[in-house]
């Protein structure tokens, strides 16, 4: 009963049996690639460019899988592809003069499938339009703002505009500029700087956080704070830092200045005699 | 304090209180931080708790499955193996116990965790971080706040290796306690100077220990499991394709 099952033809000569055929024929590529792929990784991880060896991994694993599939066409009885390239050939140059925009579009989306430089919940800002990625389509796609609201941006102008994605590297770094009063005991401040960071979880112990005198202003002397913090929970990290850098400082009694002019005079006596005497009102 | 526990239990440290009471409604689970109480009223199919320490990737927010254990320098030979004791953070997890398994319903620690990036910040990952000393035997540890690894080096490459962090995935590691410690086991094989692979390995650091619950199966969290297909396959150990092994490519030190 098994054998007449997999006799059983589906369409033409193609039978049940013939796609179980395929499916394995597909799936052991797939876990060929893998272990291909991985074992490369290993192998040249230390000889190659990271991004050159993640194209290289790209190149191998769907290499295997197009030849996976060409062997399996034969198996599924399809052939004659010659003449059907060359007829998608001249649609393809039709479709493209007639719809040029929609096409740019659809072309545009199909490479940002493929390229993956932002996901659906990825922060990104394009296009003048900053928000979260709520869903990529062939044609658009959707951005919800900081304000919730929807923005629905053509592929062609994502794929051609410089992206910004926050998200997309695993860290993030910040840069905080905090004025000092002078006369500030300026190693007791990046002392409690540094004592700060290093309480707080995702103030990233590497790569280590800086602290160090980057200005003397005008009015303070500004000492400048870099740190890192996983992108996930950078935006977090800005206030409750600050906050805690400005309480754990105040608390010590460093001054934070307020922008301000002192005024000194040379000659103080000489300052008074310059300032013409005040008139008696009751003279004529 | 850890184990599994029906009714009567209370446990106070380092102005953290634990309380497991039985009341009519079921089992109670009361943990208290600087007078913040945690309450939970199980259900009745809840016939115990039990206290485990976790893989410690989950405080204050699970943002990472990475452990990152940084250490002073070990120099390894081209082909020795070495075997070193280091310690690492622990976080602890209450489970409600049924007949349907291990749900997890509390999650705390008594060390404030720290975490780092390994790795460039385009390509790294980011690690709940620990620093720990080289000892040459399982050194005494506070069991509620730090456990011990056990790491097997093997240096395969034939340069000499200084080797001062290890990155495991938290999703592999394989807890055993008992009354007085919780510890690990794990490998490191360095491939060359600046790559290696670790993974954890199934074995309690000596006899009479209780193996921990894995945080990610209580949680039900679905793994891809190639790994499994390529084991029903017939493929059980494919070199260099290990279910709870970690890559680490941006450097052993």
């Amino acid at each position: 009963m098994v054998i007449d099952i997999l006799t059983t033809t589906i369409y033409g000569e193609v039978r049940i049996w013939d796609l179980l055929v395929v499916v394995v024929i597909v799936c052991a590529a797939m876990i060929a690639a893998k272990i291909l792929t991985l074992n490369l990784k290993k192998g040249l991880a230390d000889k190659m460019k990271k991004t050159e060896l993640d194209v290289l991994q790209k190149v191998v694993y769907y290499a295997i899988l197009f030849f996976a599939i060409v062997i399996s066409l034969p198996i599924l009885h399809i052939s004659g592809l010659e003449g059907l390239l060359v007829a998608s050939g001249f649609a393809g140059l039709v479709i493209g003069f007639a719809s040029q925009s929609v096409v740019s579009n659809l072309v545009s989306g199909l490479f940002l499938i493929f390229e993956r430089p932002i996901k659906i919940g990825d922060e990104i800002e394009v296009a003048e339009t900053e928000g979260y990625v709520v869903e990529i389509r062939l044609m658009s796609t959707v951005i919800r703002n900081y304000s919730g609201l929807y923005v629905r941006v053509p592929n062609e102008t994502v794929f051609t505009s410089s992206i910004t994605n926050y998200v997309a590297n695993a860290a993030r770094r910040r840069e905080v500029t905090i004025g000092v009063a002078y006369g500030t005991d300026i190693a007791k401040a990046q002392a409690i700087v540094m004592q700060v960071l290093d309480a707080e979880p995702f103030v990233l112990k590497r790569p280590e956080p800086e602290c160090f005198v980057n200005d003397l202003g005008e009015n303070s002397v500004d000492i400048n704070v870099k740190y890192w913090s996983p992108s996930s929970e950078w935006y977090a990290m800005q206030s409750e830092v600050l906050g805690k850098l400005y309480a754990a400082l105040d608390a010590e009694g460093i001054r934070f200045p307020f922008p301000q002019r002192v005024v000194w005079f040379a000659d103080a006596d000489a300052a008074k005699a310059a300032v013409p005497p005040s008139r008696d009102r009751r003279s004529g | 304090m850890y184990g599994t526990h029906r009714a009567d239990f209370s446990f106070e440290r380092q102005g953290v209180s634990l309380q497991i009471t039985k009341t009519p409604a079921g089992l109670a689970y009361v943990r208290s931080a600087n007078g913040i109480p945690v309450r939970q009223i199980m259900p009745s199919s809840v016939r115990e708790i039990a206290i485990h320490p976790v893989e410690p990737v989950n405080l204050p927010r699970e943002i990472t499955k990475y452990l990152e254990v940084q250490f002073d320098a070990v120099l390894v030979g081209p082909g020795e193996k070495r075997t070193i004791y280091l310690t690492y953070p622990l976080e602890i997890g209450v489970f409600a116990s049924s007949d349907e398994g291990n749900q997890e319903i509390d999650n705390f620690a008594f060390r404030i965790p720290k975490y780092s990036l390994y790795g460039p910040p385009d390509a790294g990952v980011v690690c709940r971080w620990h620093w720990s000393r080289v000892y040459n035997e399982p050194p005494a540890t506070d069991p509620v706040a730090e456990g011990i690894l056990e790491l097997h080096l093997k240096n395969t490459c034939k340069a000499w290796v200084e080797v001062a962090e290890a990155v495991f995935e938290a999703d592999g590691m394989l807890m055993y306690f008992d009354s007085g410690q919780v510890a690990m086991i794990a490998g490191m094989t360095i491939l060359s100077r600046i790559v290696a692979e670790t993974r954890f390995v199934d074995r309690p650091l000596h006899g009479g220990m209780t193996k921990a619950i894995e945080l990610y199966k209580a949680r039900g969290i679905p793994g891809v499991d190639f790994y499994a297909a390529t084991r029903l396959a017939g493929m059980s150990r494919i070199p260099g394709v290990d279910k709870n092994g970690f890559l680490m490519e941006w450097g052993l030190r």
